[in-house]
């Protein structure tokens, strides 16, 4: 039996799709077996950002009515081995589904799979209420601004209410740079305010950007920095004790030298 | 559905209709079709059957295995392959009519029949529809009134489209029959190529069709327009877009295998023919424009010629 997470946010574009798909390709990578659900019924991205989109046959609402059987649906990754992508409809929307379907389809697939993660559309109604109907924990994901902190804040409280005991969190999109100058929230400040377990930390990565479009999650590229950090969250998500990563480091060559000889 | 068989039989004028359940593995079928006609051997010696696999997907190869394993030591010879839906057929079956994939049901259908429903619609994920859309839902495509009937589009603007469309659409049709591959794969499926395809309806749809839009059509489907990533164009017969075909096209929507899809630019996501899908092959960039394209089956595979050899 397995666990199912699901990835959330509340606001739109902070990385829950990318962090599905990143972390879910980390998992895989760790031998474990996968299945990605995209929850993000008609506006579906997870298949595109995976690459897999000319694959699709079946989706998700195709089993819950039941014209299909669930392993139709289940596209294989074509890269690493026991990853999986159970994809969202395009041509329907969230009411397609109810919560309690949801609840039924995501604990069928524990039974056959390590982890089960939902990325779930952004907003807090039906869409999110399907997505989180399933899932064992949360993972929450925020980047460094303030609306996006505040949305966050309304999503933890809506799963705290609904029986999730400890999300986790994840800030995306962090750049050192202007952190260091008070331009950013640091994670302090987040963290001040929302007052969960951090999981990780990802920096802002153009690599994601490239990795997005090719269909290629960024975790497959070894020099990515992004990629690093969501492998290490995966490792995190395993049990294992990880140091969060050195994100000043990324000041290169000229920050070293400096550094080397005692300027800073 | 408070019917648990596998495999119904149902005898119609036009033969034996066979209602597989889609959702049973393919080789549980069989066995339940075999020790069915063992039992009845003598009574079904020499039909012909019309196999209704609903949602499934079957490819030539299988068809064939069927016929051959199946049908072919009683003496049955598959038809045709519909996809129908088993509720609507239990329906039909206890209102004591035959099944609408049956070519007796074509009459009954268009008067009078709860299931007439406008030839086509667009389905955007805010429309509501009135009944639950299937990912393959070939049945609509296949079963719904093909051939124009006055009380089905009086009240829709469209009819002018597709008078115009239709004339379009001969051409093509024209072109695309003499096309045939005159070699098919030797099979059970009656090959369809030897009489005149009917002639279908056409509609013409005006405008791009977007990321969740899909548009459908019993007949003949023209896109005066692009069709893009996520967006869905189903026909029963030919598609033809007037644009960039990007997203996914299936033609042939009810298993007319003869069914093409032409584009002025084809870069599909994904194409559908009857009940074969093709996707295109990764890693390999488009080279520039050549022309217009066109996709069709042949031996069982669906190929992409430029439009010049359809002639």
């Amino acid at each position: 039996m397995g666990q199912s997470l699901v990835i959330t946010s509340g606001k739109g574009g902070v990385g829950k799709t990318t962090a599905t798909a990143n972390i879910g390709a980390a998992l895989a990578m760790l031998n474990q077996k996968v299945v990605l659900v995209d929850a993000d019924i008609g506006l579906r991205n997870l298949d595109v950002v995976m690459g897999l989109e000319n694959r699709i046959v079946y989706d998700l609402v195709d089993v819950v009515e039941g014209f299909c059987k669930l392993k139709q649906a289940l596209i294989k990754d074509k890269r690493v081995e026991g990853l999986y992508l159970l994809p969202a409809a395009q041509t329907r929307d969230k009411t397609a589904v109810t919560p309690e379907q949801m609840k039924n389809l995501v604990g069928q697939l524990k039974e056959e799979f390590d982890y089960v993660i939902v990325d779930c559309p952004a907003g807090i109604e039906q869409g999110f209420r399907n997505a989180v109907a399933g899932a064992d924990r949360a993972i929450v994901i925020t980047t460094p601004d303030v609306s996006s902190v505040r949305d966050a804040d309304r999503v933890i409280g809506l799963l705290e209410s609904s029986g999730f005991e400890r999300p986790v969190l994840i800030v995306n999109r962090i750049k050192p740079k202007m952190v260091d100058r008070g331009d950013m929230m640091d994670i302090g400040d987040i963290l001040d305010v929302l007052a969960i377990e951090l999981i990780g930390v990802v920096p802002e990565d153009e690599s994601i950007l490239v990795s997005t479009n090719r269909g290629e999650p960024a975790v497959f590229d070894g020099s990515s920095r992004a990629g690093q950090a969501f492998r290490n969250i995966a490792r995190r998500l395993r049990g294992e004790e990880v140091p969060f990563m050195n994100l000043a480091e990324v000041q290169g060559l000229w920050g070293r030298l400096r550094k080397l000889v005692g300027l800073e | 559905m408070s019917e648990k068989q596998d495999v119904i039989f149902t005898g119609t004028k036009d033969g034996l209709y066979l209602v597989l359940n889609d959702r049973q593995d393919l080789k549980v079928l069989k066995d339940k079709i075999k020790s069915h006609l063992e039992k009845s051997e003598f009574f079904f010696q020499g039909a012909q059957v019309i196999l209704d696999v609903g949602s499934m997907n079957l490819n030539t190869e299988e068809i064939l295995d069927i016929q051959n394993a199946v049908f072919s030591p009683y003496g049955l010879k598959i038809k045709k392959v519909v996809h129908g839906s088993r509720d609507g057929v239990l329906r039909r079956r206890a209102a004591g009519l035959p099944p609408e994939g049956s070519p007796s049901a074509s009459g009954t259908q268009a008067s009078g029949s709860s299931r007439v429903r406008s030839p086509y619609y667009v389905s955007e994920s805010q429309a509501s529809c009135s009944e639950p859309e299937t990912g393959l839902s070939a049945e609509r495509l296949v079963l719904g009134p093909c051939v124009t009937d006055g009380s089905i589009d009086t009240e829709r603007k469209e009819a002018l489209y597709r008078e115009v469309s239709r004339k379009l659409l001969e051409g093509v049709r024209t072109r695309a029959s003499t096309s045939v591959p005159t070699e098919r794969p030797s099979s059970g499926v009656e090959p369809r190529a030897e009489r005149p395809r009917p002639v279908l309806e056409t509609l013409l749809y005006r405008g791009t069709v977007r990321s969740g839009q899909r548009v459908y059509h019993p007949g003949n489907l023209v896109i005066l327009g692009d069709v893009n990533p996520g967006g869905v164009v189903q026909a029963g017969g030919d598609i033809v877009v007037m644009g960039t075909l990007r997203g996914v096209a299936h033609a042939g929507a009810g298993g007319d295998v003869d069914s093409a899809i032409y584009a002025l630019r084809l870069e599909p996501t994904q194409i559908r023919i009857a009940n074969v899908i093709g996707r295109p092959p990764e890693g390999e960039e488009r080279g520039p424009w050549k022309g217009p394209e066109t996709a069709r089956l042949k031996d069982g595979a669906i190929i992409i010629e430029a439009m010049d050899n359809t002639r």
